[in-house]
């Protein structure tokens, strides 16, 4: 998954449009569970409620993921 | 020698909550996320009756359609007994007026506690405890959630079933996977009311996810850490099922997995990659009922003639402990 395609996916589990890695979110819970289920699928990884609770913008989850794992 | 289930019925108390209802005491409720995302509609609640008194109803309900009361042996599985003692399966052998000679004992699990119960009347019935098993599952998670609590009130639905288990010449029920990682014990709990903690009248309301309140004597459930544990565990669940019986998945005529929501449900499906027609998804008037979702889901499945006499059908319970297991049972 490139660059693009991963912000299309963050865009549409937060319902927002136009965002870059600097844009803030809030992760309610229905996107919360999106976002689990979209790093298990797309990256084998599991992300926990504390860690949800502690992003707040799109590059907080890149962060997670690592930089490496989004081409 | 083996196990079959004779027969099921459920018992659902009369009172309903609605989306609608909901929407009226929360500005903020999300009916559409609920019904299309959650996959709910509408919940039964017990606000009279106990979870005893929904367990004496799906009794009687299975008693009077075997005609038969010939039970040698009461298996009651609850998280919300009517009392902290005496043992709930003993009160319902004097109301059913079943006769004395029989055993009765309560258990504790929620939603894996179907297929424990199941595991539990093979063992009695293989080993000649026991020859006919009166299962109940029952609870009222609803009691337990806090007013302002709209994620859980959304979700959670009462409800009680009993099924009729007896010894027959083929293996119906066949081999069991087990498991349990009480390291998460806190994901889903009632922190008060046991001998730990005392209820306590001035404990502190705190808040979570989306603006949903509970304090220390309600029920609180961690969501995205359940969800995590179940999308890690349960197809490693259903592969070791499969291996344990040495059948693979084109051999299983139909899934049905604990009906916790919509959305955890069809990512579990596309994750295992079970096909769409085998498997189960309805929990649109009922809810999450905890234990009894799997018989429910089997009546269902079998009034909808989604299963039919013969078939081999694979079921999965998941949750609370944290706890969860599977078997196979054929129809």
């Amino acid at each position: 998954m490139n660059k693009k395609e991963f912000l299309i996916e963050i865009q549409d589990i937060m319902l927002l449009d136009n965002i870059n890695e600097t844009t803030a979110i809030e992760v309610d819970s229905m996107a919360s569970l999106l976002l689990i289920a979209f790093l298990d699928e797309e990256f084998s990884t599991s992300i926990s409620q504390e860690q949800i609770k502690s992003i707040k913008y799109v590059s907080d989850i890149i962060e997670f993921i690592g930089d490496e794992n989004i081409k | 020698m083996g196990v079959k289930i004779e027969k099921i019925e459920f018992y659902l108390p009369s009172d309903k909550l609605t989306n609608e209802d909901l929407k009226k005491e929360f500005v903020d409720f999300d009916l559409n996320k609920v019904e299309n995302k959650i996959g709910i509609k509408s919940r039964h609640i017990a606000n009279k009756e106990t979870s005893l008194d929904l367990a004496y109803n799906s009794s009687l309900k299975v008693l009077k359609s075997t005609k038969d009361k010939n039970i040698d042996f009461i298996l009651y599985c609850t998280q919300t007994p009517d009392y902290i003692l005496p043992t709930s399966a003993c009160i319902l052998q004097d109301k059913l007026n079943l006769k004395t000679n029989i055993g009765a004992l309560d258990f504790n699990l929620g939603c894996s506690g179907y297929v424990y119960g199941l595991a539990l009347c093979k063992g009695l019935i293989d080993t000649g405890i026991a020859k006919r098993i009166l299962l109940v599952t029952t609870d009222t998670y609803t009691k337990y959630i806090h007013k302002q609590d709209k994620g859980n009130r959304s979700i959670f639905g009462d409800g009680s079933t009993a099924s009729i288990l007896s010894y027959c010449d083929k293996n119906n029920i066949k081999e069991f996977q087990l498991n349990t990682d009480g390291s998460g014990y806190d994901k889903l709990i009632i922190k008060n009311g046991g001998s730990k903690y005392s209820l306590d009248e001035n404990s502190a309301l705190k808040m979570y996810g989306d603006n949903n309140y509970y304090n220390d004597n309600c029920l609180y459930m961690q969501g995205p850490d359940i969800f995590n544990f179940t999308i890690k565990n349960i197809p490693k669940l259903i592969n070791d099922v499969l291996d344990k019986n040495k059948m693979n998945m084109d051999e299983i005529d139909y899934f049905i997995f604990h009906q916790a929501n919509k959305f955890m449900l069809k990512y579990l499906m596309k994750k295992i990659k079970i096909p769409k027609e085998k498997f189960h998804l309805n929990l649109t008037e009922t809810a999450n009922t905890v234990s009894s979702t799997i018989p429910i889901a089997i009546k269902q499945a079998f009034d909808d003639n989604k299963i039919k006499i013969g078939d081999n059908v694979l079921l999965a319970g998941f949750g609370v402990g944290l706890s969860w297991g599977g078997t196979i049972i054929t129809v």
